[in-house]
């Protein structure tokens, strides 16, 4: 038993060392994506260009003007004459937001008032026109505080609402993308590779000598399991690394309870790939199968679109999709520095969904061979 | 029963509307070379995936070396070795690791694999090409690696489907004397091919014709029963005018002949009236040849013959 499963392993991992593309494509192409992913993060969101109507023309509207632009986050780019002029500008995406002075502002200022300022923004570049919105209505705010109410930011801010933001403090991006992205990678690759497995026994015409061979469906299966395994493990391993060394993302949790739950993961993933190879009669066909999935497991992870403001339908179908749990547990692991008694559901759910497909994939190994 | 490596009855297979093998009977006993004939597309690679295990039969029983094939177990595979007709190597890796995987795949390990392993590149004549991956290697080669290694685990039984197609007429004698020794070490071989030059090599054979069995019986038996008497070749301008002038001629009875067959530019005439016969041709055609009947004017005969039963389509070939 033991001795054919690591038969059948020897020979994968023999393919995989005479391919010359295969592997080299997979190491190099996972750092180049996760280090462009780190960087696009880890770049601030700023001079974000803005456009000014400025109806009143006074020092006091003229001194916001110049707070808006003292910003980091904003870049007074132009002046223009009418509201019509902003969207101008906007069509050619030469302003995400514009920020509209009303006549009188000046005087009502002196006078002691906050008179309202209108923000236009171009919600097409919504993740700027959120962050451009956020910032200008912040400085309007303690402008409007310094000069009417002649107040400094430490006499108001004891009234505001105080903010504390826990696991990820600094609230950045790639704290959140790289760990669910390297879980992207591993998995996109070791369910590549498992689905060639026997599509190329298939398109080759080995398949058949395979087949009549003294194997049990469960030794070839594990035995073409090992190999993509072998290189999935080594594959998260990297990334992991990449992450937290290179890029930063702290990893508060335990790394050997990550690496169980890992593995766990990629035996199910790597079956579903099993499982596509068996249906597919060349390698070509399995490739196809498996991004078409992948597409469905984005739109089910929870990455793109978080997973509670999905309709309850969808949101049952999601716990169905192992990478959805994945990516709530590497979080957690890494983040939250939580363990299994706060992740156990999901582990499980991994467990289950990976037993499903082991045993849909043993059962179909055999029935084709016409 | 247990004296059969094969034995087969009422086998069926259909695929859909189409009958691909239809209700075939034959017996393999053990020790045999059986050949197994007939054109491309007439069954005999369905009849043995069959066999195998690889397809379920529509109909009818099969027990190869005392198990029904509907059940193939492991120990069955064990015994059995199979060289298909495509190339079922692993053309990446090296002869060696090809060798490797074939014996360990049969459990077979350490001194007794490297045994094993040696006697099939010296059989194939590979030893200096043992890390050669084998998409380097030519056709004759490929061939006798390929039975080498369907033999490496010493099987009962072999079944080679068209091991020779291809292969250059060298390589193929070369190839018929390593089955030879093997047979003679015991081994029950089943052999399917459509060269009849090489089917009088066995012992005995079976032709089957769109799904048919038509003939089982030795290479003898055979050509006694469909082609008695002699062949009369001869070698006229036009063989095929030549070859229908012959045949409404024996249809007329003006010609005392069986059958009148072309063969390239020579057209042969069966019968068991020489002397006739001969002196008939020599007034027409001038020179002509005597010789056995072959095989091949035995294959012709029957499939005239169940063309005619059918209704007269074409023969192919
Ligand atoms: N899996 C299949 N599905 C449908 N038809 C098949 C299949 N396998 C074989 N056939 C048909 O059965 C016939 C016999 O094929 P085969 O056994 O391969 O012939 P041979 O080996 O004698 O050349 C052919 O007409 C072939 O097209
Ligand atoms: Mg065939």
């Amino acid at each position: 038993m033991i001795g054919h499963i690591i038969t059948i392993a020897w020979k994968e991992l023999l393919h995989l060392r005479k391919d010359r593309f295969l592997i080299p494509v997979f190491v190099i192409g996972g750092i180049l994506e996760l280090s462009l992913i780190a960087w696009a993060t880890g770049q601030p969101i700023d001079n974000i260009p803005m456009a000014v109507v400025d109806l009143d023309q006074s020092p006091q509207s003229e001194a916001l003007i110049d707070a808006l632009d003292a910003s980091d986050t904003l870049t007074h780019k132009q002046t223009v004459s009418s509201v019509d002029k902003v969207y101008d500008l906007m069509q050619r995406n030469d302003a995400v937001l514009g920020v509209v002075i009303p006549e009188g502002y000046g005087a009502a200022v002196t006078a002691g008032e906050r008179p309202s300022v209108r923000l236009i923004s171009n919600g097409a570049e919504a993740v700027q026109a959120t962050e451009a919105e956020r910032t200008a209505q912040d400085i309007i705010f303690r402008q409007g505080m310094r000069d009417a109410y002649h107040m400094e930011p430490a006499d108001y801010e004891s009234e505001l609402p105080k903010v504390t933001v826990k696991y990820n403090e600094d609230l950045k991006r790639g704290w959140y993308t790289l760990p669910a992205e390297s879980g992207f990678i591993f998995y996109i690759f070791t369910v590549i590779l498992a689905s060639l497995a026997i599509s190329r026994e298939r398109e080759r015409g080995t398949y058949e000598q395979l087949l009549v061979m003294p194997y049990r469906s469960i030794e070839v299966i594990l035995g073409k399991a090992l190999a993509p395994m072998l290189v999935g493990t080594s594959l998260f391993l990297a990334m992991m690394g990449l992450t937290v060394f290179a890029f930063g993302v702290p990893f508060r949790g335990s790394f050997i309870l990550l690496l169980v739950i890992a593995l766990l993961y990629l035996m199910a993933e790597m079956n579903k790939g099993v499982l596509m190879s068996i249906g597919s009669r060349t390698q070509l066909q399995a490739m196809l199968l498996v991004f078409v999935l992948a597409i469905v497991d984005m739109i089910f992870s929870g990455y793109a679109v978080a997973v509670d403001t999905m309709p309850p339908a969808i949101r049952t179908l999601s716990n169905f999709v192992p990478i959805r749990h994945w990516l709530i547990i590497v979080r957690g692991v890494m983040l939250k520095d939580v363990g299994l008694s706060v992740l156990w559901p999901h582990v499980a759910a991994i467990l289950a969904i990976g037993v499903v497909y082991a045993t849909i994939t043993a059962s179909q190994y055999r029935r084709h061979t016409d | 029963m247990s004296d059969y490596a094969i034995h087969v009855e009422h086998l069926t297979r259909k695929f859909g509307d189409f009958t691909a093998v239809n209700a075939i009977d034959f017996s393999v006993e053990t020790g045999e070379v059986f050949g197994f004939l007939g054109p491309n597309g007439s069954g005999k690679t369905t009849t043995i995936r069959m066999l195998l295990g690889l397809l379920k039969p529509t109909d009818g029983t099969a027990h190869v070396l005392g198990t029904d094939i509907r059940h193939a177990t492991r120990q069955f595979l064990a015994q059995v070795g199979y060289m298909s007709q495509k190339f079922s190597l692993y053309s990446d890796l090296t002869v060696a690791n090809n060798l490797r995987f074939f014996g360990r795949s049969y459990g077979l390990y350490g001194q007794r694999l490297q045994q094993r392993m040696e006697f099939v590149i010296e059989l194939a004549g590979l030893g200096d090409f043992r890390h050669t991956p084998i998409h380097e290697l030519s056709g004759g080669w490929l061939q006798r690696l390929a039975l080498g290694a369907a033999i490496i685990h010493e099987p009962k039984l072999i079944f080679l489907d068209e091991p020779t197609a291809g292969v250059d007429p060298v390589s193929r004698r070369d190839f018929w004397e390593l089955l030879y020794t093997l047979s003679q070490s015991g081994t029950t071989i089943l052999v399917t091919t459509h060269y009849m030059d090489e089917a009088e090599h066995c012992e005995r054979v079976g032709f089957i014709y769109n799904g048919d069995m038509i003939a089982v019986g030795t290479p003898s038996e055979i050509i006694e029963q469909v082609v008695p008497g002699q062949v009369i070749e001869v070698h006229p301008p036009d063989a095929l005018a030549a070859q229908q002038k012959l045949t409404s001629a024996m249809r007329s009875g003006e010609l005392a002949a069986h059958g009148v067959n072309l063969f390239g530019a020579a057209v042969h005439v069966l019968t068991t009236d020489v002397a006739s016969t001969q002196a008939y041709l020599r007034e027409v055609y001038g020179a002509t040849y005597q010789s056995m009947p072959t095989l091949e004017d035995a294959f012709i005969a029957l499939v005239q013959q169940a063309d005619h039963a059918n209704g007269g389509s074409p023969v192919p070939a």
